[in-house]
């Protein structure tokens, strides 16, 4: 049922100066950071995180969804005005974009885009606002046991399709799983695995934790590439001043309306891929311009069709809504940028999970409202900014990247004004960089690092019902059996089909040495 | 990817590296297995250390698929600069944003951000100086000020009895 009052009130404090201050202010910052390739939306949010410290709980959900949905368009700026995908998810724009861009038609271009990527987002978000509810009534019915199971399904699915190596997104799970085991047990408070060193008695912090994976390593990253390439940059506003802004004509309402069906394949797709854990806006991206490209041969997308932006950007923005689901109903983000809002509400001191809905109505309808005002602030701005957006994007990581560092020092030490966080976070800075060497990625670590402290109560929860009886609390139940079964089943699954595509490549292989031979 | 002429023969393959994080592993449970509180059962019959035995089981699990699934040939490129001189750069980058913070909290943030940031865009590349110096200082001026906004700002540290004083 529909708390009237809540959402009555909600809808008053969404419309409030402040929170649409916040708005504003994240879709800014997040086309900016969406623009600028190299930087996601995952270090625009780990480094917005401290700043919700001294803000209230709707303006820290203007500002971390203001910078989702602008990163999420933001990344085509680069990608249709000089072919460099701000984020990955843009990547599919460049077929289409380069062409239509020799044919000085980048205005059109970037307006198909931001006017599919802002109606695609839209309507999800309306789907987000229907479904969810629904989803939380499902997970009230879970018992401890089948939470705990659902948060291991969770995990393991999270893990395998984070990354395209298997074993390397478990990995990252597994070290999640370690790193949350420091600190002190949640129900007895006995130090456990703290190397006796009195302030890990109290855990590893969520901000040194994410700022040193996501802003520092990154920083470290680029630093080495660029020191080991020598580059140089002189005259570095003169180059920004000079760069590519969007020509040629506007779009036309017959042209946006002619892409309806690629952006109705891009919605579809982009809202069903938000809602599985794991897989993230590139593979919806990709998935659209692929099937749009088989359904419809003969409007050759890929070859400069404004159809094809529409269905590659719309089914990037249409997974900004869905993605929250399973954070907002089971409490389980999907991906990493997910767990950041989660995290961001989490230090709020509300919980995602299906109780928000009961504890914190009117939380959970600001978070609806501003996903729809959102939208409003990402088209005004965007379509007034794009071309200051475009010229910004060439904005050197050699001004970028101390910036980022400063921000991160400054930012932890605000948080919590303890000088060991700082040592955490550039400890987590040198081990983010390990990862990405080893191209193991950050995301299933950072989700289980949130996930485990929940799996452990629910386990604990579970084990005083059944009195310590640990066959009674984890096969209790056919839902637990069942989620048991799904999780063994679907791990396998997904190891089996990559060891038939490794089979069916060597054979390939093999087949093509075999006729270079003859 | 980029290959390299040597990968063939590079010892960073994902297989090598799955065995070196497989005794690394096995050094941990051994190391954990020998610590008292690990087996100390609480009152709802949880080890303390269950978690952690766990985790480590499950990263020396992943460890060894990685050395027999089918990426185990694949080659680590961004290795070698780890064992390169800039491993040199990867260990200066924290140990000066230490330093920064140290000397911000004695000097204050705002000549604090404005020295490192001129210094780390100058040091990446970024010319001539006076670029350099205006970046910083635009840095540090945009980073007080958002800390500012938010009721949340940044110390001051000799900069405000300097301030205070005069």
């Amino acid at each position: 049922m529909v708390d009237l009052s809540a959402l009555v009130d909600a809808i008053q404090i969404a419309f409030t100066v402040d929170v649409l201050l916040w708005i504003a202010i994240g879709v800014m910052i997040g086309l900016g950071v969406g623009a600028l390739p190299g930087l996601t939306g995952s270090t625009a949010i780990a480094l917005a995180l401290p700043l919700t410290f001294g803000l209230d709980i709707s303006s820290v959900i203007g500002l971390v969804i203001g910078i989702y949905k602008g990163v999420m368009f933001g990344g085509s700026i680069s990608a249709i005005t000089f072919s460099t995908p701000g984020t990955p998810d843009a990547a599919p724009l460049i077929p289409d974009s380069e062409v239509l861009r020799k044919q000085g038609k980048s205005r059109k271009t970037l307006h198909m885009a931001l006017y599919s990527s802002v109606s695609s987002d839209m309507l999800s978000d309306i789907l987000t606002i229907l479904i969810a509810p629904m989803f939380a009534l499902v997970a009230l019915a879970f018992g401890p046991s089948e939470r705990f199971w659902l948060m291991i399904m969770a995990i393991s699915l999270i893990g395998a399709l984070t990354g395209s190596h298997f074993a390397k997104g478990l990995m990252a799970a597994g070290i999640g799983l370690f790193l949350a085991s420091i600190g002190s047990d949640p129900i007895s408070s006995v130090a456990r695995n703290t190397f006796d060193i009195w302030w890990l008695s109290d855990g590893i912090g969520l901000i040194p934790l994410v700022i040193g994976l996501f802003a520092v390593a990154k920083v470290i990253e680029d630093s080495v590439r660029i020191i080991a390439g020598s580059e140089r940059v002189v005259g570095a506003i003169a180059a920004i001043r000079q760069g590519a802004a969007s020509t040629g004509p506007n779009l036309t309402v017959r042209e946006f309306v002619t892409a309806w069906r690629e952006m109705g394949i891009g919605f579809a797709i982009g809202s069903f891929v938000g809602i599985m854990p794991g897989l993230g806006a590139s593979v919806a991206t990709w998935l659209s311009f692929g099937l749009t490209q088989r359904l419809f041969p003969k409007k050759k997308i890929g070859q400069g069709r404004l159809e094809g932006i529409a269905a590659v950007e719309s089914a990037n923005s249409a997974t900004v809504g869905p993605a929250l689901v399973p954070l907002l109903t089971f409490g389980i983000p999907g991906g990493a940028i997910a767990a950041l809002i989660g995290a961001a509400l989490s230090l709020q001191g509300v919980t995602p999970g299906p109780r928000m809905f009961e504890l914190f109505p009117t939380v959970i309808y600001t978070l609806f409202a501003v996903l729809l005002i959102g939208n409003v602030f990402n088209l005004v701005i965007a379509r007034l900014l794009c071309d200051v957006y475009a010229r910004l994007s060439q904005l050197p990581a050699q001004i970028m990247l101390p910036a980022i560092l400063v921000m991160a020092v400054a930012g932890t030490y605000t948080f919590s004004r303890n000088p060991y966080d700082i040592l955490v976070m550039l400890a987590f800075g040198v081990f983010g960089y390990g990862l990405r060497v080893l191209r193991i990625p950050e995301a299933p670590l950072i989700i289980t690092f949130l996930l485990a402290p929940m799996a452990e109560a629910n386990l604990r929860r579970a084990l005083l019902i059944n009195r310590g009886d640990w066959e009674g609390t984890l096969f209790n139940s056919p839902l637990s059996l069942g989620l048991i079964g799904g999780t063994v089943l679907l791990v396998t699954l997904f190891a089996v089909s990559g060891l038939r595509a490794h089979a069916k490549a060597r054979r390939r292989r093999s087949a093509n040495a075999d006729l270079r031979s003859e | 990817m980029e290959r390299h002429p040597s990968d063939d023969k590079s010892i960073f393959t994902n297989r090598n590296i799955g065995i070196v994080l497989t005794l690394l592993c096995l050094a941990a449970v051994f190391y954990y297995w020998q610590q008292d509180w690990v087996f100390q059962r609480l009152r709802d019959r949880f080890l303390l250390g269950l978690l952690t035995l766990v985790s480590l089981f499950w990263i020396a699990g992943c460890a060894v698929l990685l050395t027999l699934d089918r990426h185990r040939r694949q080659v680590m490129t961004g290795l070698r600069q780890v064992f390169s001189p800039l491993i040199v750069v990867i260990l200066a980058i924290p140990v000066c944003a230490y330093g920064f913070f140290a000397a911000s909290l004695w000097a204050g943030f705002p000549i604090g951000m404005v020295l490192f940031a001129t210094l780390g865009t100058y040091v990446l590349g970024l010319r001539p100086w006076v670029s350099a110096l205006a970046s910083g200082v635009a840095i540090a001026a945009v980073v007080y000020t958002l800390f500012w906004l938010i009721g949340e700002p940044l110390p001051l540290g000799r900069l405000d009895t300097l301030i205070r004083g005069s």
